[in-house]
């Protein structure tokens, strides 16, 4: 097993924006190589900003700090060409508007191989090769039609497996996938999960898979890292925090999220409240101001992610009392 | 001439920090003020006559005998002139601007907010109208209505209102398939109000920059033909005319009298046109 | 029947009708119910949307209400009111669906206004939809701007109940907001069907949410009505094979039936 990115206190703060505390606050997590990690999170959680910083892009003025290593490469301090070649080689991004993040003038072909060729990976010939391989890879009918076709004339659906394609053709090691199932259909979206789960298997790619859905996250991933306002809540085996979780908001979350089975008669618990804003900075949890099992010591001071079991982690009060007092 | 459109759409590039532009941004807006109260204040504040011919000094130097700016080729003070000058280079591309505007903005609203055959039919206009250089259009209204003060304003107004009438067009479309256009039409508000009252609030200032920036293209224009002769017409102190009238004092070797209506030109088109992008600039960032 | 009654609506796009957005349509909705409209990109239910508020004509067939035909997309001058009080909009993007430039409060009390009260009346109406919705002083002042979606959601609620419209159709209300936030909306719409009396149309494609809020539903496919029913019977025992397709894309669906 080997660790393919490994965070350490990985933090960044905008002062220059007036932000009265980090807007990614202390990330401490491994990955490891061919599995799926999912972060989950809602807005002001600092999930983008976390996948973006997996791609070596940091806000501007931002002061980053601690350490986030992906393979032999620290991006804090990896110097332009570095991250460009990464980007290029071993990390591919897909993201939740397919139509947005592709040139609607260029045909699908040259979206897909431009890049590959141009940096003199692959000759043409091969690079279109490869394409129509992944696209056929991806269930499109018609692999080599679809080439010659353009962004409009392809539904969502189509337009995302294709973007999927863009982003295996340089077999990076990496696949992020920042909220890319969230514009598509329900059925379009089980079947991107599906497919995303086979190239994992198959092509032995690891997975980042972010989204604010924690039920989608469950489908796919093997450990879920739960994000809170720019900390992490809780970090475990997925299967173990959604039928277990150990944080409170986890669990919040678990039970605001309407489901197909159970009294739907009653009122949908909810988590009051919003996310506290970044021009606070309350000492202690940022999430104590929603929680209902909030305590004095809940904001009397820093609260620590502590290891709650085999491969479990969570940043709550009740955590770190002795058994017998919770 | 006016820039195309679409090039307006784009935020301006910036040049400098944020702290220079603001020293340029402040010191736009004082050359923009200052020209206004010389136009204004010209009867009062100007030392001399501006019509008063001198044959004994002719092309003096800047600073003879109480001639700040030096005299013309008749003798007369450049200062004085620059400053009632002020009046007809200012009021006419102000007139060309605002008529432009008027014309441009219920254009473009009715075509984008009726569409249609109503919007077939401006179109067609406006895009007439577009290939149509703004400076002939001016010469045609001299022709038919003899040169002077406003028939050259009202001949460049013509000639800026597609411009401004496509932009109104293409930010009115955007504004209206807006949802709050939507739900405001479902409440049961009367399409002319949530126009008038809803999209153009929110359309118009960016078009209102280019109205700005609009009023810089007309001054040279207007002053292009007062060169021409075709506008403003000799003695009267217009900053065209000046210049026009510089050229055998600068075949003399007498540069100040022509420098002095251009340098005062080019403060207020660069001035005028550091304060439209900067509305513009500051437009896009509320958007954003 | 008093409420709302759509029959063999047809909708066809391009110049020859190529494009078919609904293809004979028909549901109920009685007076303070609660009906859910269930179907993917594609499947008419914007459409429908869209002519029950006028914004589109209807190729062919009818809108009922109260069981007498009624053309919202020909109200016209006085019409134009009557049909806005008929049935109300709240849209999925909070972020767009208010005005930019106008106060929660202003517009609410615009629309209050525009509907016959006096402008202290509507001042007042505002207050009340405001503090109903959940929206205190601070945030009843400020503009869309400085609010989060879920406020903005609930301000954009406020200004469709301002006219006492009798159906509200949430358009994917909940779907761009926040789990957390979701379900607090979803409360809320329940406690303003209870308090006001105003009837929902529930345009979604998450089943899931449309157990909270509706009691029947309406599965769409491709403009067809391929399953209708109660909402529990439609989602428990789905006879459309569609609909269980629909139910097995459902995110933790496979694994809950399997812990």
């Amino acid at each position: 097993m080997t660790t393919i990115i490994q965070a350490r206190s990985f933090t960044i703060d905008l002062p220059e924006a007036g932000h009265a505390r980090p807007v990614i606050n202390g990330i401490t997590l491994d990955v490891v190589a061919g599995s799926c990690l999912g972060i989950v999170g809602e807005s002001g959680s600092g999930k983008s900003l976390f996948s973006r910083a997996l791609l070596g892009s940091f806000p501007e003025d931002a002061e980053v700090s601690g350490t986030l290593r992906l393979g032999a490469v620290e991006l804090t301090s990896a110097a332009p060409e570095t991250v460009r070649a990464l980007r290029q080689n071993d990390v591919g991004m897909i993201y939740q508007d397919p139509r947005a993040s592709i040139n609607p003038v260029h045909r699908i072909e040259d979206f897909l191989i431009e890049g590959v060729v141009q940096a003199g990976m692959l000759s043409r010939s091969e690079a279109r090769e490869r394409a129509i391989a992944l696209l056929r890879r991806m269930r499109l009918q018609e692999p080599e039609a679809v080439m010659r076709r353009y962004p409009d004339e392809l539904s969502g659906g189509m337009l995302q497996r294709v973007m999927i394609a863009g982003a295996l053709i340089a077999e990076p090691s990496v696949l992020l996938c920042d909220e890319a199932t969230t514009a598509l259909d329900v059925t379009t979206q089980a079947e991107i999960v599906a497919l995303l789960n086979e190239l994992r298997v198959e092509l032995g790619v690891t997975l980042i898979f972010v989204t604010h859905d924690l039920e989608l996250a469950g489908e796919l991933c093997d450990t879920l890292c739960v994000l809170y306002a720019g900390e992490v809540m809780e970090l475990g085996p997925t299967a173990e925090v959604l039928s277990s979780p150990r944080h409170p908001y986890t669990a919040a979350l678990l039970e605001s999220t309407p489901r197909l089975t159970g009294d739907a008669t009653r009122a949908l618990p909810s988590i009051p409240g919003v996310v506290l804003p970044l021009s606070s900075a309350a000492p202690g949890c940022v999430f104590a101001d929603r929680c209902r099992f909030v305590t004095e010591q809940c904001t009397s001071g820093r609260i620590d992610l502590v290891t709650v079991a085999p491969g479990r982690r969570s940043r709550c009060v009740f955590d770190h009392l002795p058994e017998e007092q919770r | 001439m006016i820039p195309a459109d679409t090039r307006l759409l784009r935020v301006p590039r910036r040049v400098g920090d944020r702290s220079t532009r603001r020293v340029g941004f402040v010191l736009a807006c004082g050359v923009v003020a200052l020209a206004v109260v010389m136009a204004i204040g010209a009867p009062l504040l100007a030392p001399f006559d501006p019509l008063a011919v001198n044959l004994r000094l002719i092309n003096a130097a800047p600073g003879t005998d109480g001639h700040l700016l030096g005299t013309d080729a008749s003798g007369r003070d450049i200062l004085s002139r620059l400053m009632h000058g002020a009046q007809t280079s200012l009021l006419g591309p102000l007139i060309a601007v605002l008529v432009a505007s008027g014309l441009g903005i219920a254009l473009g609203a009715l075509a984008a907010w009726q569409g249609g055959w109503t919007d077939q039919v401006i179109s067609r206009v406006i895009e007439f109208l577009f290939s149509f250089p703004g400076l002939l259009a001016a010469v045609f209204t001299v022709a038919l209505f003899g040169p002077g003060f406003l028939a050259p304003a009202i001949g460049i107004a013509i000639a800026y209102a597609p411009a401004i009438a496509r932009l109104t067009r293409t930010v009115i479309l955007q504004e209206r398939d807006k949802l709050y256009v939507k739900a405001e039409l479902a409440l049961g508000f009367r399409g002319i109000r949530v126009l008038t009252r809803s999209v153009m609030p929110n359309a118009l200032p960016i078009v209102l920059s280019l109205s700005v920036l609009s009023f810089g293209y007309a001054l040279i224009d207007l002053a292009a033909l007062s060169y021409l002769g075709l506008g403003v017409q000799a003695p009267q102190p217009d900053w065209g005319v000046m210049l026009n009238e510089s050229t055998s004092s600068m075949l003399q070797g007498a540069w100040w009298v022509m420098a002095a209506p251009a340098i005062v030109i080019i403060l207020v088109v660069v001035s005028v046109n550091i304060i439209g992008e900067a509305l513009l600039a500051r437009r896009q960032e509320v958007l954003r | 029947m008093s409420g709302i009654e759509v029959r063999e609506l047809r909708k066809t796009f391009g110049h020859r009708g190529e494009v078919v957005a609904l293809d004979g349509v028909s549901f109920s909705v009685e007076q303070g119910g609660a009906l859910g409209l269930i179907g993917e990109s594609g499947s008419g239910k914007s459409t429908t949307a869209r002519i029950l508020l006028g914004l589109e004509r209807p190729t062919s067939g009818e809108v009922l209400r109260d069981g007498v035909p009624y053309e919202p997309w020909r109200a016209s001058g006085r019409q134009r009111l009557e049909r806005a009080r008929s049935i109300q909009i709240v849209f999925q993007d909070p972020y767009l669906s208010l005005n930019p430039r106008l106060r929660i409060v202003d517009a609410v009390r615009s629309a209050a206004e525009l509907h016959g009260l006096t402008r202290a009346d509507a001042e007042r109406r505002a207050r009340e939809l405001l503090d109903e919705v959940g929206l205190g002083i601070r945030e009843s002042q400020s503009t869309p701007r400085a609010l989060s979606g879920g406020q903005r959601q609930r301000a954009a609620i406020a200004r469709a109940l301002a006219v006492r419209p009798r159906f509200l159709i949430l358009d994917e209300a909940v779907a761009a907001l926040d789990v957390s936030v979701q379900a607090q909306i979803l409360n809320l719409l329940n406690e303003l069907r209870r308090a006001e009396g105003v009837g929902f149309l529930f345009i979604t494609h998450n089943l899931a949410v449309v157990r909270y809020v509706t009691d029947e539903a309406v599965v769409l496919h491709r403009g067809c009505v391929v399953e209708l029913g109660p909402t529990e019977r439609v989602l428990s025992a789905p006879e459309h094979p569609y609909t269980r397709d629909l139910l097995a894309a459902v995110p933790g669906s496979i694994t809950r039936e399997e812990s």
